[in-house]
């Protein structure tokens, strides 16, 4: 029974993690209809910009860590500007692959400035707190809080602000929101930029979960299960998403575990509920189902 | 290739893909020198170099019947690719005579392919790229916990190809194995692009609901697309089980299918020709970027361990984003080009 609080605990408050990352990812989608496969290469890259601000430039924490999310929305804004404009009015097909080349190339900086190996990010508490039978450790409940705020806040902005409203527009419609005087690609940035701030936060939540390292790039690659299961248009769907795989991702890795050959079901188990999704409800729990007609 | 002044008079003659005799004297010419040449004169590190870019070419040629004409991406090919190479290097290591472990490789991915395209009944576009990445996971996690079958750790060991007593196990031979599997395969793809399930797999691809109502049943043409698609990647990781004689799930990770779309994006998408030189050019480009490795980390000694890794994924990124962003059409255009350009020579236009 404590196992079973215990894996559903955990997998509620990485949940919202997850939701976070998935946010960065379905806001892309949304703007610019482009499935940003480079989004767990981004959130990893997110994790040692952060490291790098704030233990190789030896900055205040909090000077290094605005600083790593300014980085975060100047990485969205290049990869924007220089990436991903020239592919309007290119085929779909073609802003995939470059997102896929991007992940390759994202990854090939890692590997060239700060090598193979996982770093420590350092600052977060190793303690741990009692909550009833269950031990958790406060650096996953800061997790879990910061990710729920950030989920908050750009809620409030995408749903309240007037730059919010037009990133809705133009999700709806790039021309029409163009006739009617929305800055289109100014929009296309800015959305690029805020998923890259998103993918810093990402990287540093998960940076205090495990080591940052390559496996950022796999629970960013997470994110994309998450995204489709609460549905790639819905932003609120992300939050129930993110509680849902990660609840049963913690749930598969406690009691499946012990019948594979050296665990590690918790890596592959969103993957297997993608595909489920896949086949029984595509459009995910709140995605839009598209009608089509000739 | 053709001369200008080259003229029809039968539709058979338009369609023909050899049609001219000089043309059918060079491709006969050409054929005889890509067995000999290497089989003679070329080192065995370089023959191994074109057995796995001929390799290369087959899983692209099969990632653009899928992707290039049917228009459905898939992120998994490096494990249908892995499929078959795990499958036939178990079935050799078990006793079965490598023909047959060669066939049942492939029908084995095609299979498994089709089984990922399953989603292909209620989605399209997007939904289904995520349904082969979800398949590139399951794949590398099996991969690696599944260790009587894979050897993770070490890699699983197998023989060299054979057929019943004769045992191909050098360099040479096994590039003339591989570069006539590779031809016949070429062929495949190219009739198959001017065939009946060709065309219908076009129509899929520019408007499927105008393809419905032509008649052709999507869901029939997206599942035999995958199937072949599967079977071209079956056989390019049979016989990478055994031109290599080491499967090692290293190979097949998501960033080798990456590097299989970024080929066909490099080569040019949609067409034959294009599926060969991309693969060409980007381990060309891999090759020459190993070559000057050396000089590299002398001039960065602080990064030299991992330079490797940076240099070749961050070269081959940068190719592919370049060519998307200055020639979405790939290699092939400049082929189309340099062909136009032929067709009128000694006239302007």
């Amino acid at each position: 029974m404590i196992l079973l609080a215990g894996a559903v605990t955990r997998g509620l408050l990485l949940g919202g993690v997850y939701a976070l990352i998935a946010l960065g990812f379905v806001l892309i989608y949304k703007s610019t209809q482009i499935l940003n496969f480079a989004q767990g290469y981004m959130v990893m890259l997110g994790g040692f910009i952060c490291f790098a601000c704030t233990n190789q430039l030896g900055l205040p924490l909090p000077v290094g860590l605005i600083l790593s999310l300014a980085a975060g929305y100047g990485m969205g804004l290049f990869i924007e500007r220089t990436m991903m404009r020239p592919m309007i009015g290119q085929p779909i097909l073609a802003a995939v692959i470059m997102t896929l080349a991007l992940s390759s190339l994202l990854d090939a900086i890692r590997l060239g400035v700060w090598g193979e190996w996982g770093r420590s990010l350092g600052f977060f508490p190793l303690t741990g707190r009692e909550i009833g039978p269950l031990i958790l450790s406060d650096s996953l409940i800061i997790c879990f809080i910061v990710a729920l705020v950030a989920i908050g806040a750009f809620l409030w902005f995408f749903r309240r602000s007037m730059l919010g409203l037009a990133m809705r527009g133009v999700g709806e419609d790039n021309q029409l929101a163009q006739s009617v005087g929305v800055k289109v690609k100014m929009v296309f940035s800015t959305v690029w930029g805020i998923s890259g701030v998103i993918s810093v936060i990402g990287g540093i939540l998960l940076g205090a979960v495990c080591t940052v390292g390559t496996s950022l790039a796999n629970f960013g690659m997470i994110a994309l299960a998450v995204a489709l299961f609460g549905g790639l248009e819905s932003v609120g769907g992300c939050l129930a998403g993110g509680l849902v795989v990660g609840v049963a991702e913690q749930l598969a890795s406690t009691y499946l575990d012990p019948l594979v050959t050296a665990g590690g079901v918790a890596e592959v188990f969103p993957y297997v509920l993608m595909m489920i999704v896949l086949i029984v409800r595509p459009y995910g729990l709140f995605g839009l189902e598209r009608i089509e007609r000739v | 290739m053709l001369p200008a002044g080259t003229f029809y008079t039968r539709y058979k003659d338009d369609t023909a893909v050899i049609r001219t005799r000089f043309q059918r004297g060079l491709t006969i010419a050409f054929l005889i020198c890509l067995f000999v040449i290497p089989y003679f004169f070329v080192s065995a590190s370089w023959l191994t170099w074109l057995s796995i870019a001929a390799i290369y070419i087959i899983i692209v040629e099969g990632l653009h019947i899928l992707t290039g004409l049917t228009g459905q991406i898939s992120i998994g090919h490096a494990a249908f690719m892995g499929i078959g190479a795990y499958t036939s290097a178990n079935l050799v290591n078990a006793g079965v005579p490598f023909l047959g472990a060669f066939v049942a490789a492939t029908l084995m991915s095609g299979v498994i392919c089709v089984l990922f395209g399953l989603p292909a009944l209620r989605v399209k576009g997007f939904y289904l790229a995520l349904a082969t990445l979800a398949a590139q996971m399951i794949f590398e996690f099996a991969a690696k916990h599944l260790p009587q079958f894979t050897e993770p750790t070490l890699g699983l060991k197998t023989a060299s190809p054979s057929f019943g007593g004769l045992v191909l196990a050098s360099p040479a031979q096994k590039y003339v194995l591989v570069m006539a599997v590779c031809v016949i395969m070429i062929i495949v793809a190219k009739n198959l692009m001017r065939s009946n399930t060709g065309r219908a797999f076009m129509a899929v691809r520019d408007n499927d609901i105008a393809a419905e109502v032509m008649g052709i049943n999507i869901y029939r043409t997206k599942l035999i697309a995958f199937f072949i698609s599967g079977i071209f990647a079956g056989v390019g990781g049979a016989l990478w089980a055994h031109l290599t004689c080491n499967v090692e799930w290293a190979h097949f990770t998501l960033m080798t299918s990456i590097w299989f779309l970024g080929m066909l994006v490099v080569g040019g998408i949609g067409s034959t020709a294009g599926a060969v030189f991309g693969p060409l050019f980007v381990r060309g480009v891999d090759k020459g970027v190993r070559e000057i490795l050396p000089l590299m980390q002398q001039a960065f000694p602080s990064v030299a361990v991992t330079l490797p890794a940076a240099l070749t994924v961050g070269v081959f990124g940068l190719v592919v984003i370049l060519f998307l962003i200055f020639e979405p059409r790939g290699i092939n255009h400049f082929w189309t080009t340099f062909k136009n350009w032929y067709r009128i020579h000694p006239f302007a236009y």
